[in-house]
């Protein structure tokens, strides 16, 4: 609340000397937190040091996994106290909340104690010894930030160096009896200790004489949960950001230049620590619920100070590391990382940087700008994951990535453009939880029912499979379980997509395992979300009607739920395009900023899932340039339209300019590999007959498959031939005018196929659906306006839209069960059945050669190899031959029809079982 | 000259603005159709060249009658193409002075209160001194006292001869205005629709100066909807086309003669039911022009059942028809001859139409087919394009005025052609029926049993050959019929059930309380 005006003017000199007694003020205070600070971060680092020389090195290494780990679960805590620095008083009463969430989080470390250890590679007592600092975080974050807001420095300074000093005592006399789980409960005690500090000051400032620095806060004016929310989520990605690289840099690096970085970023993280403190402190000064008497100074004033002192700070630390760069290395990390010394001023600089952003975003975020920060903070710490993903390669590119990325978000949050005086409303009473708060208007939407409904349905319904991995699936899988450096780096010299959907998976598999569902899970997730997400697009586009027919349709539609079952990409692609389509949409019609970087970001992970996105996103371009043409001439030009497009334009190529090395080593390696994969291409060229060359019934099939799904090679011949009843739609197009999303949602849906079609005369697999597969969702939206505006009534629109349905699920249902289906290869069926007759000493061959991936998954145990390099006396056991006969040519199908008579001669007549599209022959 | 104004009379849907225009639309669109005119005809001969070879002929007969159909197909699309590859609007010309002006509203049997609003807005025409002249056929004394109700003059004569033509002679011999105008009996005029026309026969070289025809009671009916989506197209971009190349012609109403032209041939030709294009043959073989203004100023009402619609098609098929051997005879620019001719053979699509439909029944039930030598897709990437483009000429063309529902009534009235081809090669003498200004309520089978009668050949193939077998080549051929069924289905669907109760009332001209 802010002061009352004065009934009596102050003197002159009272007025002039007040500036200087608040900065004064504003110093102390800074001062007073930050000297706790170091204290406690000294504290911090002699119980380390201790631990090291108490621990044997095993042991000391676990505790600092454990302490890291730490970090990592206080890392919320870090936002929970900037909210409740920003409103104390309305986040007091979360404290339950927070306790009981901690409490939970606690229970499931404990259930999940064993994976855990098995995961981490830390002893279930350190398991349990985090679980039990777990309740304690939230808590310990939530009364921090109370105490900055409500002034409450002295107990804060005492709660900070409880920890350490819990640490020093408990911890170490626990690792002398207990090692290093000891010291990890020590540690764990520690957060308990500050909480009850806290605790007990607050207590004794309730029964005490009001401090005179402080007073009940009132919430008049308050930002609201809302924006307090906000607040913890930019300060949580601002504490990611700090320590993203170093993550990342382990994981992307070589051992050298990985302990290199760990080096720089242990001195970096000095800096961070030492002005981890202004910002909070601002925000108890400057925040709506600020608690200072005016006579102590306003918000400008600690304005100043803080950011003077993260700037002092950080010139100081990088006029040091100028100076003395060798010497500080050496002081800190030791001789064997002197090599780092050139980096040392730049990383501080960086880390100097990230101290003054958090200064600033303390200031947005008291100024009611908590949303925005919140979102600058989520797309620095994207932009900087994938800066790191492409480009890092040495910790000099580690700094060179995180400085750009620190400065920049420096920048973008001081810059005074952009920064309108936001709209602080009233803190309601009583305020329901943010999320519930949300939730709640949610269901209350139209169709929300409806869609979570069908939704939940259609995730039932792709979860429904027994389809066993394809070649391309166990490739997946295969690059997934490499560490992530050498997953890309794989991706880079041998396969030919972008690496975000890898990514997914990669971490899919870090915490589900590469079991079929886990692997297909993403898919599955990102296939069901694509109902919403189209009924969205038509709700934009058309109505309400449309929009529900469209996801009524969307959820048997066989084409998006075979992709949604498939550990691939094209799942994810369908969804980003939607999401994409509609972004667009609602740019050009509302204009809004929001939209234009919902498209920009939405097309740029489209280019990182696929590179033939490129396609879909000329056509929505030049679309948009064609739209604000016609406007022009139409009179209706908004010239704001034309600088937010272009301005989504610079934001695309800002966020998928570190793909470009990526694809020019992708291209360097195609290249070097010869024209053409060594495999398959793609399914439907190669496994169907009906489209392998480029016909009008090739046109005719893919346009199938997008509607339809895939069948047997005898229903695709018998559904192209109906292709007359095509002249019908043409017919009763005439005298239609059809409205100019109609036209570009048809657009984007068939020039990039049309565009592959001519490409593909001189490279004929490129012309497959799954290179356009944006058209099947977008041909669904039209066929869904097509019906709503075809059927008159609501009955007769009722009984299209059932009979469609009841298409789709026959349809449906054929594609998922009918064995002659040439896309359905049962690896894992053919593999079941071997391992029937299957003994040890038992071996495979099989051909192609790139069907290793897929039946190593299968049967891991059984040893293979290529059918060619088999021969009968290899193999003391029986020999299986696995084939997948449609991916054969007429060359290799000859020698291995040679390979096969070889050991028939060998070892006799075999037995043969077949599978769907696979041959298996048993050669006792 | 009646006293009562007329919104006060009779508030009448033909009285409201039309929502059609004729203009000629922006550049943007006209050149659209230009290149799509060029690509269709690059398609269609593509298209040919491909069918007529050697190698492509399966069964002879088949084959023959195939290709007739489809060079006649594409000639009229080729023709289309021309014709609306120029369209612009003539420059409006002001008339002089207030010159005198007969207006001519034929009637027969038709009811008074179709007929009174067109009278009271004849008497209403600014631009000149005009003098209402009302030519009962059906000497009705309701008309008589219409006529004197609102100052017209009521003609009627002993001797009824030549329907139309021979009534509008017969008046001719009563009046001498320098300029005649008539209108259809239930074509209500502008009030400035005199005042848009005259200028154009500033030009002593101009006989007849034609407008649209549009019908008011097109959203209220769906016959009449089609009808008018038809008369879209013709009225729009090819009377645009063909009065850019000097062969715009008579249409029957909306139109003002110079009475020396129309002396100058006789008057109007009383041996063709469609005596208003003969009277333009005439007319240009004498070397008189003509203009075309594409301004609706007049809005009349469409048939609204089927049976009023065949009957209006059955009488300018005939006409048109009988008068190709005039026009292959006359003496005209072959440009003029062209473009009429054009118009005349329109009337034999019909053939083609049951050819097309003919040819899926046959190969179900007999296997023969008129194509060999070429797989259906070969068929399909040398047919669709042509075919496409086709389609897309007449949507740009027509700026989206022509619609399904015209289409399948057009394709539906198949029978139609045939029929009056046969009867004027038989040389059967042809009645002028009046179209039916008021539809009928219930059902006219009668009207369209030739369609019914193909629609349940078309489905017995359908099912026969389902039943027999599902090879690729005979669900082609069934999917070919199912076309055909829905077309058709389409096309008939107003005669086979009963109009609705809005449909009659929004379409009858309400009289106002007295």
């Amino acid at each position: 609340m802010r002061s009352l005006p004065s009934l009596h003017p102050p003197s002159a000199a009272v007025a002039r000397s007040r500036p200087v007694a608040h900065l004064v003020a504003a110093g102390r205070d800074q001062a007073i937190v930050a000297g706790g600070q170091v204290l406690a971060g000294i504290g911090n680092l002699v119980f380390v040091a201790l631990a090291a020389r108490v621990l044997r090195p095993g042991a000391f290494g676990s505790l600092a996994a454990f302490v890291a780990l730490l970090t990592a679960v206080h890392l919320p805590s870090a936002g929970l106290a900037a909210a409740s620095a920003l409103t104390p008083a309305g986040l007091a009463p979360l404290a339950r909340r927070a306790a009981i969430t901690g409490a939970v989080a606690s229970v499931m470390v404990v259930v999940l104690a064993s994976p855990l250890s098995a995961v981490t590679g830390l002893p279930v007592a350190m398991v349990l010894a985090l679980a039990a600092a777990l309740p304690a975080a939230p808590l310990l974050g939530l009364q921090r930030g109370i105490a900055y807001g409500t002034g409450r420095h002295g107990a804060l300074v005492r709660s900070l160096l409880a920890e350490p000093a819990a640490r020093l005592t408990i911890g170490l006399a626990l690792a002398t009896v207990a090692g290093a789980s000891g010291a990890a409960w020590g540690a764990a005690a520690g957060g308990w200790c500050a909480l009850v500090v806290l605790r007990r000051a607050e207590g004794a400032a309730a029964v005490g004489p009001e401090p005179v620095a402080s007073r009940e806060p009132a919430s008049t004016a308050a930002t609201g949960r809302t924006g307090a929310a906000a607040t913890g989520v930019g300060f949580v990605a601002l504490t990611v950001l700090q320590h993203q690289d170093v993550v990342v840099a382990n994981r992307l690096l070589g051992p050298a230049d990985a302990g290199s970085f760990a080096a720089l970023s242990t001195i970096g993280g000095l800096v961070a620590f030492a002005t981890a403190t202004l910002p909070l402190v601002l925000l108890g000064r400057s925040g709506p619920d600020a608690h200072a008497d005016p006579a102590d100074g306003g918000d400008r004033e600690a304005w100043q100070v803080a950011v003077g002192a993260a700037v002092g700070a950080t010139a100081a630390a990088v006029l040091l590391a100028v100076l003395a760069a060798p010497s500080l290395v050496l002081a800190v990390v030791g001789t064997r990382y002197s090599s780092v010394s050139p980096l040392v001023a730049p990383y501080l600089a960086a880390m100097g940087a990230l101290g003054v952003a958090r200064v600033l975003a303390a200031r947005r975020c008291a100024a009611g700008h908590g949303r925005r920060v919140a979102r600058l903070g989520i797309v620095a710490v994207v932009l900087q994951a994938l800066a790191l993903a492409a480009l890092a390669r040495t910790a000099g590119q580690v700094v060179a990535v995180s400085a750009c990325t620190l400065g920049a978000t420096a920048v973008a949050l001081a810059a005074p453009w952009g920064w309108r005086q936001a709209v602080v409303p009233a803190l309601p009473r009583p305020a329901p939880p943010v999320f519930a708060h949300l939730l709640a208007r949610l269901w209350r939407r139209p169709d929300a029912r409806l869609l979570a409904g069908l939704t939940v349905l259609a995730v039932v319904l792709r979860l429904a499979t027994e389809r066993s991995f394809w070649v391309d699936e166990a490739i997946s899988v295969r690059q997934v379980q490499l560490p992530l450096g050498a997953m890309l780096d794989d991706l880079r010299t041998t396969d030919v997509h972008p690496p975000l959907h890898f990514i997914v998976l990669w971490g899919v598999v870090r915490l589900l395992g590469t079991a079929e569902w886990a692997v297909r899970l993403p898919s599955v997730l990102f296939g069901a979300a694509l109902v919403p997400c189209l009924y969205g697009l038509c709700r934009e586009l058309f109505d309400r009607r449309t929009a529900q027919v469209a996801a009524v349709l969307a959820v048997p539609a066989p084409f998006l739920v075979w992709y949604s079952q498939e550990a691939r990409m094209y799942a994810l692609f369908m969804l980003l395009g939607v999401g994409g389509v509609w972004a667009q949409v609602a740019a050009l019609r509302g204009g809004s900023r929001r939209a234009f970087a919902a498209w920009s970001v939405a097309s740029a992970a489209l280019l990182w899932t696929q590179w033939f996105a490129v396609l879909p996103l000329a056509v929505q371009h030049v679309a948009t340039a064609a739209h604000l043409v016609r406007r022009r001439r139409e009179g209706r030009v908004a010239w704001v339209l034309v600088r937010r497009w272009l301005g989504s334009v610079a934001l695309l190529l800002a966020l998928v300019a570190p793909l470009a090395p990526y694809l020019h080593d992708q291209l360097a390696a195609y290249g070097e590999r010869g024209a053409g994969l060594s495999m398959p291409a793609a399914a439907g060229a190669d496994s169907s007959q009906v489209a392998t060359g480029l016909s009008s019934y090739a046109v005719i099939a893919n346009l199938l498959w997008a509607l339809g799904g895939y069948h047997s090679d005898g229903v695709m011949v018998r559904l192209g031939a109906l292709w007359p009843l095509a002249l019908l739609g043409c017919l009763a197009l005439l005298g239609r005018r059809l409205q100019w999303v109609t036209r570009l949602v048809l657009a984007v849906a068939v020039v990039p196929g049309a565009a592959l079609f001519v490409i593909a005369h001189s490279k004929r697999d490129l012309f497959e659906l799954r290179y356009f597969v944006l058209a099947a969702p977008l041909l669904l939206a039209l066929v869904a306006r097509a019906v709503t505006t075809g059927a008159h009534g609501r009955r007769a629109l009722g009984v299209l839209t059932a009979g469609l349905v009841a298409l789709s699920t026959a349809a449906l249902v054929d594609q998922q069960v009918n064995g002659t289906n040439p896309r359905l290869y049962d690896f894992k069926g053919a593999v079941a059945e071997i391992e029937e007759t299957a003994r040890p000493g038992d071996g495979l061959a099989y051909a192609p050669a790139y069907l290793d991936g897929v039946l190593a998954y299968y049967a891991p145990e059984m040893p293979g190899a290529p059918l060619g390099s088999v021969q009968p006396d290899d193999v003391d056991g029986q020999i299986y031959v696995v084939v997948a006969e449609r991916f054969l040519t007429e060359a290799s199908a000859g020698r291995i029809g040679d390979a096969l008579a070889r050991l028939e001669e060998a070892r006799g007549a075999p037995e043969r079982f077949e599978r769907p599209n696979v041959i298996v022959w048993r050669f006792r | 000259m009646s006293e009562v104004p007329l919104e006060a009379q009779v508030p009448d849907q033909r009285l409201g603005r039309p929502s059609w225009t004729a203009a000629s639309p922006a550049w943007p669109v006209r050149a659209r159709t230009s290149l799509v005119g060029v690509a269709g005809a690059v398609a269609a001969v593509t298209y040919l060249s491909w069918l007529l070879r050697p190698e492509r002929v399966g069964h002879p007969a088949l084959f023959f009658l195939l290709v007739v159909a489809e060079l006649f197909n594409v000639v009229h699309a080729l023709g289309f193409w021309w014709t609306c590859a120029r369209s612009g609007d003539r420059p409006h010309r002001p008339s002089a002075g207030l010159p005198e002006v007969d207006v001519l509203i034929p009637v027969y049997g038709e009811p008074v209160e179709v007929v009174e609003p067109t009278v009271i807005a004849a008497g209403a025409l600014r631009g000149a001194r005009v003098r209402v002249a009302v030519l009962d056929d059906g000497a009705s004394r309701d008309m008589e006292a219409l006529a004197r109700r609102h100052g017209a003059r009521y003609v009627r004569r002993s001797v009824h001869v030549g329907a139309k033509a021979g009534n509008i002679n017969h008046a001719l011999r009563h009046v001498h205005a320098p300029f005649v105008a008539v209108f259809d009996c239930d074509h209500v005029p502008a009030p400035d629709f005199l005042e848009r026309t005259l200028g154009q026969l500033s030009d002593p070289g101009v006989a007849l100066v034609q407008t649209p025809q549009w019908y008011a009671n097109a959203s209220a009916n769906e016959v009449a909807g089609a009808a008018a989506s038809q008369q879209a197209l013709f009225f729009g971009p090819i009377a645009r086309g063909k009065d850019a190349r000097g062969a715009m012609f008579c249409c029957g109403t909306n139109m003002v003669f110079r009475r020396a032209a129309l002396d100058d041939v006789g008057g109007f030709p009383e041996q063709s039911v469609t005596e208003d294009f003969q009277l333009s043959l005439t007319l240009q073989e004498r070397g008189w022009r003509t203009a075309y203004v594409p301004e609706v100023l007049a809005q009349g009402l469409g048939p609204e059942d089927m049976a009023s619609y065949a009957s209006q098609q059955q009488r300018w098929a005939r006409g048109c028809l009988s008068a190709i051997p005039d026009l292959t005879r006359a003496g005209l620019p072959l440009r003029h001859k062209l473009q009429h001719l054009l118009s005349a053979s329109y009337f034999l699509t019909g053939w083609t139409v049951l050819l097309y439909m003919a040819l899926p029944v046959i190969r179900i039930s007999t296997g023969a087919q008129p194509v060999a030598g070429a797989g259906a897709d070969e068929f399909l990437v040398h047919f669709a394009p042509y075919f496409g483009l086709a389609l897309l000429a007449v949507a740009v063309a027509g700026a989206g005025a022509y619609t399904w529902r015209a289409f399948a009534l057009a394709f539906a009235s198949w029978w139609i052609h045939v029929y009056a081809t046969v009867q004027v090669l038989r040389r059967r003498p042809g009645r002028f029926v009046v179209t039916p200004k008021r539809g009928a309520d219930g059902l006219q089978l009668r009207a369209v049993w030739p369609s019914l009668a193909a629609l349940a050949v078309l489905v017995a193939t359908i099912a026969w050959g389902l039943w027999r077998d599902r090879s690729p080549g005979t669900l082609n051929n069934v999917a070919f019929a199912s076309v055909h069924v829905v077309v058709l289905a389409t096309g008939v669907r107003p005669a086979l059930r009963r109009r609705r109760t809005a449909e009659r009332a929004s379409a009858a001209p309400r009289r106002a309380a007295a």
